[in-house]
């Protein structure tokens, strides 16, 4: 019924675009035969229903008409992306996965076989609801990376009664939560996913100005480039309307500066994780950091000051782990937050939590504070044992200058008086020149 | 290779250089003008466990940058402080420190057989 209605949306908007890839369009149309040839492709192929299937893909025509179609063989997807750092055939071994599909850069699709039979549990609810279902990996940020499972009907339909998109680019990839999330929300309400040729600063510009993009969500590591890159003086990035940043804790000056530069252009934040979704969450207002979780669709608790949630969007488990879930039903988060009524403010994962002699720092606080010194390109800050004081605050830093490391540091010091306290400064700096973060844009502490 | 006499001043530049940049960033208030008699931690100097571990973390990096002498300084000092030994006294006895756990550390890094 879901997928049927997502269907018939995709009918209802045939002429409208629904994809654009590398800088052509692809209309709602298109997109139906492309699933209908798909559907029976895979049917000629033997892919029996309830198959758990790898779909090694960027975005693409195929990737996404694959995708829809497999949901429609209530398949269980494990989605991978073209990242070579991770081990793609460790995470089959962990999916069960039975089925490869790899579509390539041309957009040209193999099938594959495995022999393998999976039998894990999670596999096993979603086969006895005929339900498709969605595999993806954690980051592995604060451990091994997860195989976690989601019920995919959930996702379509939570997208099928989310309000409509204007014209957005996909910077996340297909794998990633974030990336999927919005690539079917998008699709079930007839808006149209603008795919980047690249994810450089100046990519993005000319995608945003080329195809007239007009919501772009990225991270903030993302956003600290383009600003430093000043892409956005080559570009005429006029139909921007919002933008969105999410997997990180944006620093505040950073944040400052996009409202500056563009005074129209409403600045949110999102909010989810691989495990939860991507919630619906409200920004207080453009230049703030403070969110309001929609509590139609997930429910909000803190504990000791830790986000716990509870959606029926959430996952069903990990396929290797133990669940996180407490004996009723909440995720713990692992995010530190501070409240003020019904908004709340993530100050950084606990995990991260810096404890200098008995005195809390969130390396969050700490790098967005450097990020405002000038020939500042990128900074990573975490902690390191010491033992004077149980841990010491420490900062990589990137620089746009060629500075001594002693002339650096003193400026940095001099920087930090009265806008960081003095435990909060850190006291051994590193100046790198290799970028301090992922090819996904993640920041590497 | 260099003197012993040049290793001396070069490390004495890298330690007051360390301890004015800790007094510039208002980590400490080391009377720095009363040259080695200037007292670090002991009455008169003004450093919090902040400014120190700063301060022993910069020398540690600035001893590795500008000499290749790697040292654990601030892991020494803390378990000679547990044992109620004060090298911090004044810049001198610092200096005094420094230069012996340099040469402690060129000795564990001396072949067998080679004088010192």
């Amino acid at each position: 019924m879901t997928l049927a209605t997502l269907l018939e949306r995709f009918q209802a908007a045939a002429s409208q675009p629904a994809l654009i890839w590398q800088d052509q369009p692809y209309d709602y149309g298109q997109l139906l035969t492309a699933i209908d040839l798909w559907q029976t492709k895979l049917s000629q192929a033997g892919l029996p229903t309830g198959a758990v299937v790898a779909l090694l893909a960027n975005y693409s025509p195929n990737a996404t008409a694959l995708l829809l179609a497999l949901f429609a063989r209530q398949a269980i997807v494990l989605l991978q992306s073209g990242d070579l750092s991770l081990d793609r055939s460790a995470q089959q071994r962990i999916a069960e996965v039975e089925w490869i599909i790899t579509v390539d850069a041309t957009d040209a699709v193999c099938i594959t076989a495995t022999g393998c039979y999976a039998q894990h549990e999670l596999i096993g609810q979603l086969r006895s609801r005929q339900h498709p279902g969605l595999i993806l990996f954690t980051s592995g940020s604060s451990g091994q990376p997860k195989a976690v499972v989601h019920n995919a009907m959930l996702l379509v339909e939570k997208a099928l009664a989310s309000r409509p998109l204007p014209r957005t680019l996909i910077f996340s990839l297909l794998d990633h939560i974030a990336g999927v999330n919005l690539l079917i929300h998008l699709l079930a309400n007839s808006s149209c996913a603008v795919i980047p040729t690249a994810l450089s600063p100046d990519a993005i510009a000319a995608a945003v100005a080329r195809h007239r993009v007009q919501f772009l969500p990225t991270p903030p590591t993302f956003f600290n480039l383009f600003l430093l890159s000043r892409a956005y003086e080559r570009y005429d990035l006029s139909s921007l309307t919002a933008a969105s940043y999410g997997s990180e804790a944006m620093p505040p000056s950073t944040l400052a500066r996009l409202h500056e530069l563009f005074p129209n252009v409403r600045f949110q934040q999102a909010y989810g994780m691989t495990e939860m979704g991507m919630l619906r969450v409200k920004t207080r207002s453009s230049d703030s950091l403070w969110v309001k979780v929609d509590s139609d669709s997930c429910a909000v608790r803190v504990v000791d000051g830790l986000l716990e949630l509870k959606a029926p969007s959430a996952m069903l488990g990990y396929l290797n782990a133990p669940s996180p879930f407490t004996a009723d039903g909440w995720y713990k988060t692992g995010d530190a937050v501070e409240l003020d009524g019904e908004w709340l403010r993530v100050l950084g994962r606990k995990s991260e939590l810096i404890n200098v002699g008995g005195q809390k720092v969130y390396p969050a606080e700490v790098e967005s504070v450097l990020q405002a010194m000038d020939g500042v390109a990128e900074v990573a800050v975490k902690g390191e044992p010491n033992e004077l004081t149980g841990n010491m605050v420490t900062a990589k830093v990137r620089l746009t200058t060629d500075e001594s490391l002693r002339t650096f540091r003193m400026r940095l010091r001099a920087f930090c008086q009265g806008k960081l306290a003095p435990y909060k400064v850190p006291v051994q700096v590193t100046l790198v020149a290799e970028p301090l973060h992922s090819e996904r844009f993640k920041k590497m502490r | 290779m260099q003197s012993a006499d040049h290793l001396d001043s070069s490390i004495k530049t890298i330690v007051v250089a360390c301890i004015e940049e800790a007094n510039a960033g208002g980590l400490s208030r080391i009377p720095i003008g009363q040259g080695e008699a200037a007292p670090i931690l002991a009455v008169g100097g003004l450093i919090d466990s902040f400014g120190l571990v700063s301060l022993l973390t910069t020398i540690e990096q600035d001893l590795a940058a500008d000499l290749a002498i790697t040292l654990k300084l601030t892991r020494q000092v803390a378990a000679d402080l547990r044992e109620g030994e004060n090298p911090l006294a004044t810049v001198g006895s610092f200096l005094t420190y420094i230069r012996q756990q340099v040469q402690n550390s060129a000795a564990v890094h001396m072949p067998q057989g080679e004088a010192l």
